[in-house]
């Protein structure tokens, strides 16, 4: 590789990730770190109730302050960010799975796989989105898992749809036929060739749809389908805040509402850098 | 005459088209009624020590002794019949529930709608008329961060900065000020009420009480609405067609309503849909935030409650207001694009 080339190719890379996309990673990156570092990094016990410091505004030893029973919010927002991330990243990524394989499976197929598929698809997105995540939670059982299904089962559509289309529009081109020539499967085709071509669109749909996960999942937990107290949640730390909003205790809602925003935020600028990245690949060939 | 019988023709092929949807939510909420957990019959017993003999007694008036196929027969013919049980919370039937609180819910959502069409339209039309200015990053601001911010934080925040801190705005909680005597009931939706009442006190209240919750309902659909509208007005205003238009020396408020606007509206329909599920689903928090007498806190007060047959009524009625928007939506595109034909 010359000189020249090199220096091209790093040019062009920074052309493709324009500021608030490198925002959306490095926030995203150190989202993580804190949320898997979490339990080494809280100043204090994020369950340990002390009466005598209940509903303290944010100072230099409590940094958003202590809710109505005393607990650190900023403890108790650091380990949140481990379930609302997990919460989130295990829903997107259910639905992503089973998604792909299903829309892929009807995109190359055709026939009865796809007219059953498209026709539960109608049945999911005939529902507004969140109404049918509030009816799966409460049928599920409030907890951890329920909000995870029924946060992937919301989403489940739109990656039918996508891998469904991807899949259909290129099963005729060139490069698919060679890999049946080749004396694959149809299977193999599928799995081999095309789902891997077909992965950057979905995951730049991914990205987007954590920070909409997040929303969702809090959501829920904000109407009281999600997790059980004390168990720290962004959303239902909102909810337990709300309480307090109008006796003037603001950080016990604006810190979780501020982390829940920062957090989805993150993933949509992200999100977004992927999908101007993958626009202009396509056009340079 | 024509026109209003293709009209017909194309609401019924439409209703049709949604008749496998509309019959796959119906078993849907059949089945998520059967899964809840929990026992309906010793939630409607008399009192917690209810004897086995009662509680079967009431499991078999349910009909929840039958076989599930004859149950789900049965769930048909009471919707058909309009008979969507009774609610545990308020021993009244679901169905007059819901009537008497979907104009609160109606009228939020309705207005959230309007206020958000009414910022997003301008502001992505001036985004896209001036590329890199002040105002196209305003309009890029509002579309990443409007979506970032959950509803029900937006809403606490505003009662915070406009109740709690400089007291502008009336007690968030309801939708008429607990003083005031509300209007004869006519038309469900209260500032309309008052008005043919002639009552201007629970008029101005009622405005007053709608300002935050609907500001709240509407940033967070903005911000993909100015995303497309800005995306495809910029796509319009590039086109061939905008600059013969241009060329041929039509006033610069012509070519950008008629041939530049015209044509970006589509896409705006489009994402219309998308738009509505949100609205319809986010209304839930927003009413529950404002204490909203609507059928979204009704539903959240039922499902803390355990009241299914209250639950399964709100489900169905939200899925039943979507496909008559959709159809809407629907219906909206003959008038905006001339190749969709109604035939």
């Amino acid at each position: 590789m010359s000189v020249r080339t090199a220096i091209d190719r790093r040019r062009s890379w920074a052309a493709r990730f324009d500021l608030a996309a490198l925002i959306g990673g490095f926030a995203v990156a150190a989202l993580v770190v804190v949320a898997v570092a979490a339990p080494w990094l809280v100043p204090y016990d994020p369950y340990a109730s002390n009466a005598a410091q209940a509903l303290q505004p944010p100072s230099l030893a409590h940094w958003a302050g202590t809710d109505q029973i005393g607990r650190d919010v900023f403890s108790r927002l650091l380990i949140a960010a481990r379930l609302d991330l997990l919460i989130a990243a295990a829903a997107v990524f259910a639905s992503f799975a089973i998604g792909t394989f299903a829309g892929a499976l009807a995109g190359y197929f055709g026939g009865w796989f796809d007219r059953v598929t498209g026709r539960l698809v109608d049945v999911l997105l005939a529902f507004p989105l969140f109404v049918l995540a509030m009816a799966l939670a409460a049928a599920l059982g409030t907890g951890v898992a329920s909000l995870i299904v029924a946060t992937a089962v919301v989403n489940l559509p739109f990656y039918v749809r996508l891998a469904r289309a991807e899949v259909n529009a290129r099963r005729g081109l060139g490069w698919v036929e060679a890999a049946r020539l080749c004396g694959r499967g149809p299977l193999g085709v599928v799995f081999g060739a095309l789902v891997p071509n077909v992965l950057p669109v979905l995951m730049v749909q991914a990205s987007t749809n954590l920070a909409w996960a997040i929303l969702n999942a809090a959501g829920l937990s904000f109407v009281g389908l999600g997790v059980h107290p004390p168990t720290a949640e962004w959303g239902m730390m909102v909810a337990e805040g709300a309480r307090y909003l109008a006796s003037g205790h603001w950080w016990l809602v604006v810190c979780p509402g501020g982390a829940l925003a920062a957090a989805a935020l993150a993933f949509t600028l992200l999100g977004d850098g992927l999908g101007d990245r993958l626009d202009l690949r396509g056009r340079d060939g | 005459m024509r026109v209003v019988s293709l009209l017909l023709a194309r609401v019924a092929k439409r209703l049709l088209a949604a008749l496998p949807a509309i019959a796959g939510v119906l078993v849907l909420t059949f089945v998520l009624l059967r899964v809840l957990p929990g026992d309906p019959a010793s939630l409607y017993a008399t009192s917690p020590s209810a004897g086995e003999a009662e509680i079967a007694a009431i499991q078999a008036d349910l009909g929840l002794d039958r076989p599930l196929p004859e149950q789900f027969w049965i769930y048909l013919r009471d919707l058909a019949r309009g008979d969507l049980g009774t609610s545990l919370m308020t021993g009244r039937p679901v169905v007059a529930d819901l009537a008497r609180r979907l104009p609160a819910s109606l009228e939020l959502i309705a207005a959230a709608f309007a206020l958000a069409l009414l910022v997003s339209l301008p502001l992505g039309i001036a985004a896209a008329l001036r590329p890199h200015s002040l105002v196209d990053l305003g309009a890029r601001v509002l579309a990443t961060v409007g979506i970032a911010v959950p509803t029900f934080v937006t809403g606490l925040v505003l009662i915070e900065i406009f109740y709690v801190l400089f007291g502008w705005a009336p007690d968030p909680t309801g939708r008429l000020d607990i003083f005031l005597i509300p209007p004869e009931q006519v038309t469900g939706f209260l500032g309309l009420d008052a008005l043919i009442a002639g009552d201007h006190a629970a008029f101005s209240s009622a405005l007053a009480k709608l300002v935050l919750p609907t500001v709240t309902l509407a940033v967070f659909v903005m911000a993909p609405m100015v995303r497309i509208t800005r995306t495809a007005m910029r796509a319009a205003m590039a086109s061939d067609f905008v600059r013969t238009a241009e060329a041929m020396g039509l006033s610069r408020f012509r070519v950008v309503l008629v041939y530049g606007l015209g044509n970006a509206l589509l896409p705006v329909l489009t994402l219309c849909g998308t738009v509505i599920s949100t609205l319809l689903g986010a209304s839930v928090l927003v009413e529950k935030v404002f204490a909203w007498p609507g059928i979204g806190s009704y539903s959240v007060d039922a499902l803390m409650a355990g009241d299914f047959a209250a639950v399964q009524g709100f489900v169905l009625m939200m899925a039943g207001l979507f496909v008559l928007m959709n159809l809407a939506i629907d219906l909206c595109y003959r008038a905006v694009d001339p190749r969709v034909s109604l035939a």
